[in-house]
């Protein structure tokens, strides 16, 4: 039976009579509802009248939300079984019982949701061996927890979900493939490195700035270029990782012989153990930073290299030639792997890299469960902040893994018979929660990765989807357009 | 303005923005409707919600890169945009429909959104 739940606060705006009569359900007057001692009454009322769905009326808007979800839990009532309606106190007698009668009725059409419990694979695969893959790996051991470290080369196939991914490698000697099954995934995957054979790199003059020890410890004195320029920030802003490189790498190079130098860049970025530190030792060196603003042109010219910049300090256009220029691989846009992030199935960010701008989004975290990022591939290149980036991610993973996963069964359901496979559920998913179901011929919802947002529902073009506990029975009797008998039995059936 | 407003809210941004409205006299003719996102809104649910005698119906998302299922607004936004095309081939005004990317704490952005369709309705209500 449905209960109806009437504040106190809303006393001098509807009576009980008048809404029993209206709704045509038991009402239940309570002393603010909102309180929680008005919760634990209305769960006391639930249990001794046998209640299975309850609507509270109140006035204060924004506890409403709140207080069904606490009597939910007091009062164990299944999912989307508690309704809340809120009364201006100006209203009419006659739209507070449309109202009513229209919750009611969306509240007669939520089913039944049972819920299922899976225990996750424990191991924890993690993609990428360099430090931050390192670094994941050390503190799920500490963690006791098994990890498998791999190089994203040798991975094939990622297939699954949450608590049982099934992977499958290239075995080593390229003949053959191998699979297994993990609970989580950490890519810690690192950026590729940027093709010297791309803009603006041009061999011998315009150079990697990773190479440049390597190649300056090369050259004999007649070699050595007499002046070199360091560029940073250049197509995007880069993390503390660049600058820390560019110092050192003019450290190295001032204490290989004497070497005019210049380092242009956005922003000194100094926050950081011993950064600050090192700026000052390159700066006594004789290292000259030039801080500028926009767009930086680097033109192989005769035998050196002319870099043309705007100075925001001097607030004037600088040109400077040099011997040899240095790009930091760290301010180039380089996108994550496209086969990786293909198999992963998550979204990037504008440059491609491995996690969606956007704020719900902790930093280890992507759309898909079970699958963390750590380090470069999300664009953390600086050592400590991939270092914790990886501990986050551990933690997660074990979090996820330590216990059963309990799964509200209340996913989207495909409609077999509709289903004609045009795969538009399985592309849109941003959870990567529909599958392809090859024995029946249908897309299929995997309940454990189902967010329950709709986005296949909304858009499946032959309506076959369904979401059970928000469907267009249930909106539209809350759009207070009743739906038409042939839509709530329809609805109805199991 | 012949019906009222329903307004399909994302429940983690509209629907809590319309909930901290309260009492506000802006809401009324607004019946406030709750989806898991914004997302979940039809093309068919609007035009449906329509025929069966709204004046309006009013989406309203989170802020696009906000978007607690990532890409809801983005897809609730393409299926307005059909509405809003469907509507205008009958001749029914597109400003029947309409969609707006509301964070969970901007009130006075939404009271600003519903006064400005309230008032587009009555000027097509006049116009017809």
């Amino acid at each position: 039976m449905t209960g109806i739940f009437l504040c106190s606060c809303l006393g001098e705006v509807c009576g009980r009579a008048e809404l029993e009569k209206a709704a045509g359900a038991r009402v239940f007057p309570g002393e603010r509802l909102c309180t929680p001692q008005g919760t634990a009454s209305m769960a006391v009322s639930i249990r001794e009248h046998g209640v299975d769905r309850a609507l509270v009326l109140g006035c204060a808007a924004a506890q409403v939300d709140a207080v069904c979800a606490s009597l939910r839990k007091a009062a164990c009532l299944g999912t989307g079984r508690v309704r809340a309606l809120r009364f201006a106190k100006r209203g009419n007698a006659e739209g507070r019982a449309a109202s009513v009668r229209a919750a009611l009725a969306a509240l007669d059409l939520v089913p039944e949701v049972r819920t299922r419990k899976t225990k996750p694979n424990r191991e924890v695969l993690v993609i990428g061996c360099g430090a931050t893959g390192r670094a994941a790996s050390e503190a799920l051991a500490s963690l006791g927890r098994t990890a498998l470290m791999t190089e994203a080369a040798s991975v094939t196939d990622i297939r699954g979900s949450a608590g049982r991914f099934t992977v499958r490698f290239r075995n080593v000697g390229g003949d053959g493939e191998n699979a297994r099954t993990f609970g989580a995934l950490i890519v810690a995957a690192g950026l590729p490195e940027p093709d010297a054979s791309r803009k603006p790199f041009v061999p011998g003059r315009i150079i990697p700035l990773a190479d440049l020890s390597d190649r300056l410890s090369g050259l004999s004195r007649r070699e050595f270029p007499a002046s070199l320029a360091v560029v940073l920030d250049m197509e995007i802003d880069e993390t503390r990782a660049g600058f820390e490189e560019a110092c050192r790498a003019c450290l190295d190079a001032k204490s290989l012989r004497p070497v005019e130098t210049w380092v242009f860049l956005h922003d000194a970025r100094v926050a950081g153990p011993g950064l600050e530190d090192l700026y000052d030792r390159a700066r006594e060196a004789g290292v000259q930073f030039v801080k500028y603003g926009g767009r930086i042109r680097l033109d192989a010219a005769g035998s050196g290299v002319k870099v043309r910049a705007r100075d925001t300090v001097l607030g004037e256009e600088v040109e400077i030639s040099c011997g040899l220029a240095a790009v930091s691989g760290y301010g180039l846009a380089t996108p994550a792997d496209a086969e990786l992030t293909a198999m992963l199935g998550i979204g990037t960010d504008a440059l491609g890299r491995l996690q969606e701008n956007n704020i719900r989004l902790l930093p280890e975290l992507t759309g898909r469960a079970g699958i963390f990022v750590a380090g470069a591939c999300r664009g953390a290149t600086y050592g400590p902040d991939a270092v914790r980036d990886a501990r986050n991610a551990a933690l997660s993973a074990h979090e996820l893994l330590s216990r059963p996963v309990e799964t509200e069964l209340s996913h989207a359901v495909v409609d077999g018979d509709k289903c004609a496979l045009c795969l538009t559920c399985v592309r849109l998913c941003p959870f990567r929660a529909m599958t392809v179901n090859a024995e029946k011929k249908q897309a299929e919802c995997v309940p454990e990765s189902c967010m329950h947002c709709g986005l296949c529902a909304g858009e499946c073009p032959n309506k076959a989807i369904t979401l059970p506990l928000w469907s267009d029975g249930i909106i539209l009797a809350l759009s207070g357009a009743a739906p038409d008998a042939a839509s709530v039995a329809k609805e109805k059936r199991p | 303005m012949k019906g009222g407003i329903v307004a399909l809210c994302c429940e983690n941004s509209g629907w809590k923005a319309l909930a901290s409205l309260g009492d506000d006299p802006v809401l009324d003719g607004v019946e406030a409707v709750r989806l898991p996102c914004s997302g979940k809104a039809e093309t068919g649910m609007m035009l449906k919600i329509l025929e069966k005698g709204a004046a309006g119906v009013l989406v309203l998302g989170c802020p696009k890169d906000d978007c607690t299922f990532l890409r809801g607004s983005a897809r609730a936004q393409k299926r307005v945009a059909v509405a809003r095309a469907a509507l205008k081939d009958a001749g029914v005004g597109e400003e029947r429909v309409r969609m707006e990317f509301i964070s969970s704490v901007d009130t006075p952005r939404l009271a600003e959104a519903i006064r400005a369709m309230k008032a587009a309705l009555e000027a097509h209500e006049g116009k017809a």
